[in-house]
């Protein structure tokens, strides 16, 4: 991985992490009813998924400081973010799902503004993420390009 | 013709993807008799051979001191299939030969497959398959089982096999001082014709190891004399071999790997390893605890809302066949409306979450997780008398105590599988939240969000003390944590298939063993609500009513009346019941209604007391049945739900005491 | 050379086992997963929690409780004790 890269990642890895545990921390703001804003149709009030996003969101930063300065040791937390902001995307989009069976049999409404919660369009934002990591993998194919501090 | 094939391997090699190759999904799973441990049987059809294949637990050795080791041995001394197939991680070659120098000592007809073979290569392993077949003795297949590389030449390998078996094949030699000690004893285990039934060398090994089950065949069989002639050989060995045996032994078998992986396996350089990277992030100091706090809510969340839907549209749908035999006027259209579907209703309901629950762990399982999470929370179960292997059921518990049973299967060790068996109804699932969050919205207003938290703190609070308190008083309990020993094997991707498959097989065995229990369990409920006939269901009048004025003088030290003491009863059956109960007990309806005729009724000491209680006592009739099947035993289920009866009662006593002091 | 118990090696430090002590079952499980004499371990990690231990050994990762480790006796290049 070239140095520019690398950078290039660590500044959108800055932003993604910045922005999940934006929305972690307002999603448990809002639960507490302390939010500054009024935006609970598109931040849910749910503490624990709050946490979740910060997690995620810490992953993401943990990855900067490497990245930013050119170097590889970096990229498993970028990966770990990918992964874990997946898990998260995917569970509550199949959540959405269910809700809208929910209401399609028991006739009640369903907004989907309120299930694109921020965890789903944070998810979609972490996919240039996941091509980006997707490609280190593959390059790494040669031996040696990642520091692997274990392996003899 | 019909050939017998056992498939054996260390956990986690990829035994039940081969399994299904060969059988093509037709099997038949159960339970090893008179064990837990999951026995699947297939069949499967290669160049008219009709194979019978025995899928045998993962293992990593051949002792007589673990159930799963001492199944595969006796039934492959005893059984004596015509092959074996170990199933061989090609990847973790090193640590996987160990199991089979062992089953080459248990003169099986071995065949090995070599699986990971995809794996293998990308780590730079390059086997050198006829070198190694040469040096093991035994016929080695590369296989790569999700993609069905390999399965054919392994049908055809194991045909072959069965044709021409392997006469004892080439005995591994330990070295001539060990050699030397084995033959001694060999020699006196030939000599008699009612040992013969054992391979003799094996049988010899096994007695130089100190191994408890082969000295007490050789009691047994050959009488006390000669066991005492074969224990002088092997205190002798000790002194001479600077060593215990069995020691000695596990290296000697090392160094035979040692020996054939220098001819038979060249390593290139290593690329970069997915796994490494992972558990850099996953197991980090800093973030691998939040990590899995956050893994283990997303899996709770999705069960518990995706399930949802599905429970609904299943009540409504028995709710309508209910109605079918019109208004419930007699006995006869009560029994199939309050009675049958109701009860069916029930039993099935429970059959979304557990799927769903069976869904989240499966991935969690094949993914690589689970073993990650036991090493990240060891620490902390340890500390009370549990390993880290109990954590994830215990977790499971305060979604719905049933899975969270069936799933404490991950514990290797039979003691700390039951402690944590006999701990998990103190997790409070979320069938007990309903009943806490009315009586504390009604009792204490103002405090109803602590109130309800510090029940889920209490619960775990005496689940800590129980476990603590069951290791040291309780036999078949007693003692430490077994050792953890944990293997953390590399990450993969799971397989939609295998996933579903674990899921659906799960569901099932709770349909078929748990859900009769509780359907027979729900019939005796309606039975006491709706009897005599006549009677408002539920009430006073009841059996149930009258079981509840019978037990309650027994709880009047602890301020119930007779209608919580009834409503308890129905909590037998669920524990959202017990809502339900009061609400019929009170002859009102409705949530609010309730909340305020138990504001007037009961005093904030009682509610306090009763919630404690609720919390405690037999979390319901499924998670009995669960025990039941989980620990084969109705002792032990009667011994959950006698403790938890003595517990629920003491803790409600000592609010109930140290209240009024206040 | 120095010879020590394995849950003293600080992570990233490589041993070669010497013995293994102890408890007979626990003994044996351990020599049956590979941790005997002459075999080549790193420390790779300790849990957050300070308390299990991930061990590489055999091309495989392995993880013991502290009081497991202490009964392997590795030994280790260096000079301290
Ligand atoms: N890459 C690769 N993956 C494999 C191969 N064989 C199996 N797997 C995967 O390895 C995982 C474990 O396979 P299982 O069949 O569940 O292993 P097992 O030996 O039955 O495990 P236990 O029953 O827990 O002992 C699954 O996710 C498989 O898809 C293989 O040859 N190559």
């Amino acid at each position: 991985m070239d140095k520019w890269s690398l950078k290039i990642a660590g500044s959108y890895a800055l932003a993604l992490g910045a922005l999940y545990v934006a929305c972690g921390l307002l999603e448990i703001l809002s639960r507490m009813g302390v939010s500054p804003f009024k935006i609970d149709r598109f931040i849910p009030a749910d503490p624990f998924s709050g946490f979740a996003s910060i997690v995620v969101g810490a992953t993401y930063l943990y990855s900067v400081r490497a990245l930013l300065t050119g170097r590889e040791e970096g990229l498993p937390f970028l990966l770990g973010g990918v992964v874990l902001s997946t898990i998260l995307g995917v569970t509550f989009i199949l959540v959405a799902g269910a809700h809208w069976l929910d209401s399609w049999l028991e006739g009640g409404e369903f907004s989907l503004a309120e299930e694109l919660r921020p965890e789903i369009w944070l998810f979609a934002s972490s996919l240039p993420v996941a091509y980006f990591t997707l490609q280190w993998i593959r390059a790494s194919g040669r031996p040696g390009s990642f520091p692997s501090r274990w392996l003899k | 013709m019909m050939v017998k094939v056992a498939l054996i391997g260390n956990p986690n090699v990829g035994k039940t993807v081969i399994f299904n190759n060969l059988t093509r999904g037709r099997e038949h799973v159960g339970n090893w008799p008179g064990t837990t441990v999951e026995k699947r049987v297939g069949r499967g059809k290669h160049k008219s051979v009709t194979m019978e294949i025995v899928d045998l637990p993962g293992l990593y050795e051949l002792t007589a001191s673990s159930i799963a080791e001492l199944i595969a041995r006796d039934y492959i001394v005893k059984e004596n299939p015509d092959v074996v197939v170990n199933v061989v991680d090609a990847s973790n070659i090193e640590r996987n030969l160990y199991l089979t120098l062992l089953l080459l000592e248990l003169e099986a007809n071995v065949i090995v497959a070599l699986n990971m073979w995809d794996v293998a290569e990308s780590r730079g392993y390059g086997i050198d398959v006829k070198t190694l077949s040469e040096l093991l003795g035994v016929p080695c297949i590369p296989t790569i089982a999700p993609k069905k590389v390999g399965i054919e030449e392994l049908k055809d390998e194991i045909v072959r096999a069965t044709q021409k078996r392997r006469v004892g094949g080439r005995p591994i030699s330990y070295g001539d001082d060990v050699e030397m000690f084995i033959g001694k004893i060999e020699t006196i285990i030939l000599r008699d014709a009612r040992l013969s039934k054992y391979p003799a060398r094996w049988l010899a090994i096994k007695a130089l190891e100190g191994d408890e089950r082969a000295l007490k065949t050789i009691e047994e069989l050959a009488g006390p004399e000669t066991l005492s002639e074969i224990l002088s050989i092997v205190a002798e060995s000790r002194s001479v071999l600077g060593g215990d045996p069995e020691v000695v032994l596990a290296e000697r078998r090392y160094n035979v790997i040692r020996v054939i992986l220098e001819r038979a396996v060249r390593k290139r350089e290593v690329k970069l390893i997915l796994t490494d990277v992972l558990d850099e992030v996953f197991l980090n100091k800093y973030l691998g605890i939040p990590i899995f706090l956050a893994i283990m809510w997303t899996v709770f969340y999705f069960v518990f809302e995706v399930s949802e839907p599905f429970m609904k549209l299943l009540n409504e749908g028995f709710i309508m066949l209910g109605k079918l035999a019109g208004e419930t006027k007699t006995p006869l259209a009560s029994l199939w409306a309050d009675g049958i579907c109701s009860g069916l209703g029930f039993v099935l309901q429970f059959i979304f979450p557990i799927i769903f629950l069976y869904i989240a762990l499966a991935i969690l399982e094949q993914s690589g997780y689970l073993p990650r999470a036991a090493f990240l929370m060891d620490r902390i179960m340890y500390n009370v008398g549990l390993g880290g292997r109990s954590f994830i059921p215990m977790l499971l518990g305060f979604g719905c105590n049933v899975p969270a049973i069936m799933a404490t299967r991950v514990i290797k060790d039979e003691r700390d599988r039951l402690a944590t068996i006999l701990v998990i109804p103190l997790m409070s699932c979320a069938a007990r939240l309903p009943v806490y969050v009315l009586i504390a919205g009604a009792l204490f207003p103002e405090y109803a969000g602590t109130v309800v938290f510090s029940m889920y703190m209490l619960g775990i609070i005496l689940a800590i003390l129980v476990s603590l308190l069951a290791r040291k008083l309780v036999p078949g309990l007693k003692g430490k944590p077994a050792p953890l020993l944990l293997e953390l094997p590399p990450y993969r991707v799971p397989t939609l298939t295998a996933v579903l498959s674990f899921a659906w097989r799960r569901a099932l065995v709770f349909l078929e063993r748990a859900g009769t229990v509780l359907f027979a369990g729900a019939l005796i409920l309606w039975f006491l609500a709706y009897f005599p006939w006549g009677v408002e269901p539920g009430s006073g009048d009841s059996y149930a009513g009258l079981i509840g004025n019978t037990l309650q003088p027994i709880f009047s030290p602890l301020g119930f009346d007779s209608k919580l003491v009834t409503a308890l009863v129905f909590g037998f059956w669920a524990k959202e019941v017990v809502i339900e109960a009061l609400g019929i007990l009170y002859g009102v309806e409705g949530e609010e209604e309730i909340r305020s005729v138990i504001a007037a009724s009961v005093s904030p000491l009682t509610g306090l007391a009763y919630m404690a209680f609720v919390l405690i006592y037999v979390p319901c009739i499924a998670t009995v049945a669960a025990v039941k099947k989980e620990t084969l035993s109705w002792r032990w289920a009667a011994f959950l739900v006698a403790y938890q009866l003595t517990l629920a009662y003491a803790v409600a006593l000592i609010i109930a005491r140290l209240g009024s002091l206040l | 050379m120095v010879e020590k118990p394995l849950s003293q090696l600080n992570s990233g430090e490589k041993g070669r086992v010497v013995k293994v002590v102890g408890d007979p079952l626990l003994r044996r499980r351990l020599v049956a997963m590979g941790v005997v004499r002459g075999a080549e371990v790193i420390v790779v990690r300790r849990a957050p929690l300070g308390d299990p231990m991930e061990l590489l050994l055999k091309g495989y990762y392995l993880s013991l409780r502290r009081n497991e480790a202490e009964n392997v006796f590795v030994e280790v290049d260096g000079k301290q004790t």
